[in-house]
């Protein structure tokens, strides 16, 4: 009998990003549950509980894009941080960018690691498998 | 005894009649003979009607003429006259007199007076002139030697010219001369006498002398000047001031002064400020001068009317405060105060100033002029008009403004277009790799190499794009400015290059480097750059040799020089390596978006230095870089 696995979520307001990162964490051997929002603003209703998210289990690891709609990846990711209970959950920004400027930014409002979304397929992969071994169990 | 004037005569010390007459006729003074003459006193007499009282009804008004010629200074005509007087009985008595008239300090009549002699007693002397009077004419004789050796002697020439009725004065014969006169004539006096001038050769300014003599509405003495000189032609004898002396009805008398040597010299001092007028007129600034009392205008130059649109004539003896608005006044007024107070020279970098043309604005320099105790006499002014130069200056500013937004606008653009163009080539790369992987390795061999084609040409542009946000960043990030070790740098970029360098069997030989003043991720970058280009680019058919050397160029300035072996370049392609997307080689011959070297120069750029390149086909390259050194440390 093993522990259930830990909920991965992907905060991304793009939909091919979605499909990209969900079939390379399953082609990574990740076969836990996935959950998607689209900005900033549903990821802190999802860990606060509201709304259609009411009951849903805190993530094991937040895949945090940062160019969103609504409330962008580094407001959310400040107001989480700010939040006693969720200060220590694992959050990985996963954008586009590779400006070393939105590294830092990043890793200065607490977020756990910087990836750069990777351009191809198998550099995709090989991200999200060492992101699992990392932070998950 | 009231007398006065000239000749005092102790009227009762002569034995002859006497009387002093004022301007109006009345008796001032008479003597004993004459009252005993008469039969009254003098108390009687003075202050009487000297006609009314002593002269006989019928000879009355004859008598008053010859007073008023008298008092009119006609008295050669009149010096001897008979008349007849009445005495206190009755009777009358002829009596021959002899008339002076008496005058002011300033020489004008005050009256006269007279001698007379009784004719029943005029017994002869010899003479016809009674003893008395002859010592009393032989004074006055005396005194008009003395009179004519001031006039003979007199620098002054003076010609007595008269006229026949109806006759020319140029023909008038000359009645006397001085011998000032006689030496303008070049004649002795005894010849001169009774020739005309025109004779006489003498060419005096005789139109305006002949119209000021007929003009005067004084029949009697008028005198003339002419107010402008005149040469006297026929003498080298140069320049006179001329005078008329209307002596009579047909009387004239001529003075004529040399005043040359005063003339050459008002020449001179005209010539010479002729002269500064002409080289002030000649300076393209407004020049002026202002006295320093009331800061009026005492000389204003050519360039000057024209920039203020007044002419001198309204500019001179005026101030400022009547050409400009107040406060431009006040500001002029200031300055000038100051710099008198001050001295030295005082720059006004730019003043507006209104004129005709509207405001201009002026580069003036103010200089005060002192005398040699330090009191100041003058102001001068120096002042360039500097409108069109500002306006151009200005122009240049606003382009200059307006190419810095619209560059800094680009590569705000060039960043955003490309950074949002890497998500959707990412995502053409990664569906193209899952798309290969979901067909799997039964596709046929033609849909395979396109596939490969199209993700090749997909890793091409991501490429492109992502050194365009390179470069692109290198601008529109800030850099740091911190000293960076460059030998520290290089050995870390050495290991980052190894398994480049040790693919190759490159030698990368290090000399001595300094620590400059920069951004660390940019001269990494930099760096990286021109190394991995020289590797790149290097000679198969020797070992790759890459240098990296220094040398100072100034305290402030070192040159790092990255030097290769490789398959160089030609001269001419020195400039245009370096600009963006610009390729030397085919795609086929060598890899790469030919941005890295748009990078590093702009790099360089941003860093305050300069790069050039150097490269001879086969021969190699050299690239040098001029960096701002860090301050040695305290």
């Amino acid at each position: 009998m093993s522990l259930p696995l830990p909920t991965i979520l992907l905060v991304d307001d793009d939909d091919d990003d979605v499909l990209l990162v969900r079939r390379a964490l399953g082609s990574a051997g990740w076969c836990g549950p996935i959950q998607r929002v689209a900005d900033g603003q549903e990821l802190l209703e999802y860990l606060l509980g509201k709304g259609a998210w009411a009951g849903s289990p805190l993530p094991g690891l937040i895949l945090l894009d940062l160019n969103m709609p609504r409330l962008d990846g580094r407001s959310a990711l400040a107001r989480l941080r700010a939040i006693p209970d969720l200060a220590l959950l694992p959050v990985i920004v996963l954008s586009t960018s590779g400006s070393p400027r939105d590294r830092s930014e990043a890793i200065e409002l607490g977020a756990n690691d910087f990836i750069q979304k990777p351009s191809t397929y198998a550099d995709l992969v090989a991200a999200m498998r060492t992101t699992r071994e990392v932070w998950l169990p | 005894m009231a007398t006065s004037g000239s000749f005092h005569l102790p009227l009762n010390q002569v034995s002859n009649l006497g009387v002093s007459l004022d301007r109006d006729g009345r008796i001032e003074a008479v003597n004993a003979a004459l009252c005993s003459f008469l039969g009254r006193t003098e108390a009687q007499l003075l202050g009487a009607d000297w006609f009314d009282t002593a002269i006989s009804t019928e000879g009355r008004d004859q008598v008053r003429a010859v007073f008023a010629r008298i008092m009119l200074g006609q008295v050669a005509l009149v010096r001897h006259y008979q008349n007849r007087l009445v005495r206190a009985d009755g009777n009358a008595a002829p009596v021959s007199w002899f008339n002076l008239p008496r005058r002011d300090e300033h020489g004008a009549i005050i009256g006269t007076l007279s001698l007379g002699d009784p004719l029943e007693a005029v017994t002869d002397t010899g003479s016809g002139e009674p003893a008395a009077l002859r010592s009393e004419l032989d004074l006055l004789r005396a005194r008009l030697d003395e009179a004519q050796a001031l006039i003979d002697h007199n620098p002054t020439a003076v010609l007595v010219l008269r006229a026949a009725q109806g006759q020319d004065f140029l023909d008038a014969p000359i009645l006397s001369v001085n011998n000032a006169a006689a030496a303008l004539l070049q004649l002795p006096i005894s010849q001169a006498i009774g020739r005309s001038t025109r004779q006489a050769g003498l060419r005096l300014p005789w139109e305006p002398l002949r119209q000021a003599i007929l003009n005067a509405q004084d029949p009697q003495i008028s005198t003339v000047h002419l107010p402008e000189l005149h040469t006297i032609e026929g003498q080298d004898a140069g320049v006179f001031s001329v005078r008329a002396f209307r002596l009579g009805a047909d009387t004239v008398g001529l003075t004529a002064e040399d005043v040359t040597q005063a003339w050459r010299e008002r020449v001179e001092s005209h010539r010479q400020a002729q002269f500064l007028e002409t080289v002030l007129d000649h300076i393209p600034d407004m020049v002026f001068v202002k006295e320093a009392r009331d800061l009026r205008f005492v000389r204003f130059n050519r360039a000057g009317e024209r920039l203020l649109g007044l002419s001198r004539d309204e500019l001179m003896g005026r101030n400022d405060n009547d050409f400009f608005p107040p406060d431009e006044a006040e500001f002029f007024i200031r300055k000038d105060r100051e710099v008198l107070a001050t001295g030295g020279v005082l720059e006004i970098p730019e003043e507006p100033i209104h004129t005709r043309d509207g405001v201009r604005t002026l580069h003036t320099k103010k200089i005060g002029v002192h005398d040699e105790s330090g009191r100041p006499l003058y102001l001068l002014g120096i002042s360039e008009d500097i409108t069109d130069r500002k306006k151009a200056e200005l122009e240049l500013e606003r382009r200059a403004l307006l190419l810095e937004q619209s560059n800094r606008d680009l590569e705000q653009f060039a960043y955003i277009a490309s950074h949002d163009l890497q998500e959707p080539i990412r995502k053409v790369r990664q569906f193209g790799d899952l798309l290969a992987e979901s067909l799997g390795p039964d596709l046929a061999p033609e849909p395979a190499d396109f596939l490969r084609r199209m993700k090749l040409a997909a890793e091409r542009m991501q490429g492109l794009i992502n050194d365009l946000l390179t470069l692109s960043r290198v601008n529109s990030q800030d850099r740091a400015n911190q000293p960076v070790n460059l030998a520290q740098r290089i050995s870390d970029l050495r290991e980052n290059l190894a398994d480049g360098i040790a693919a190759i069997g490159a030698r990368v030989e290090v000399g001595p480097l300094p620590v400059v003043l920069g951004d660390q991720v940019q001269l990494d970058q930099l760096f990286t750059n021109l190394v991995c280009n020289s590797l790149k680019f290097h000679d198969t058919s020797r070992e790759p040799v890459i240098q990296v050397h220094s040398r100072m160029v100034s305290p402030e300035m070192v040159e790092i020089s990255v030097e290769d072996n490789g398959i160089g370049f030609p001269p001419d392609e020195a400039a245009r390596i370096f600009l963006p997307f610009h390729r030397l080689h085919g795609r086929g011959d060598y890899d790469g978006t030919g941005m890295g070297l748009a990078i590093c120069r702009r790099v360089v750029e941003r860093h305050g230095g300069r790069l050039i390149a150097e490269g001879r086909p086969g021969q190699g390259a050299t690239f040098r870089v001029l960096l701002p050194l860090a301050p040695a440390p305290k």
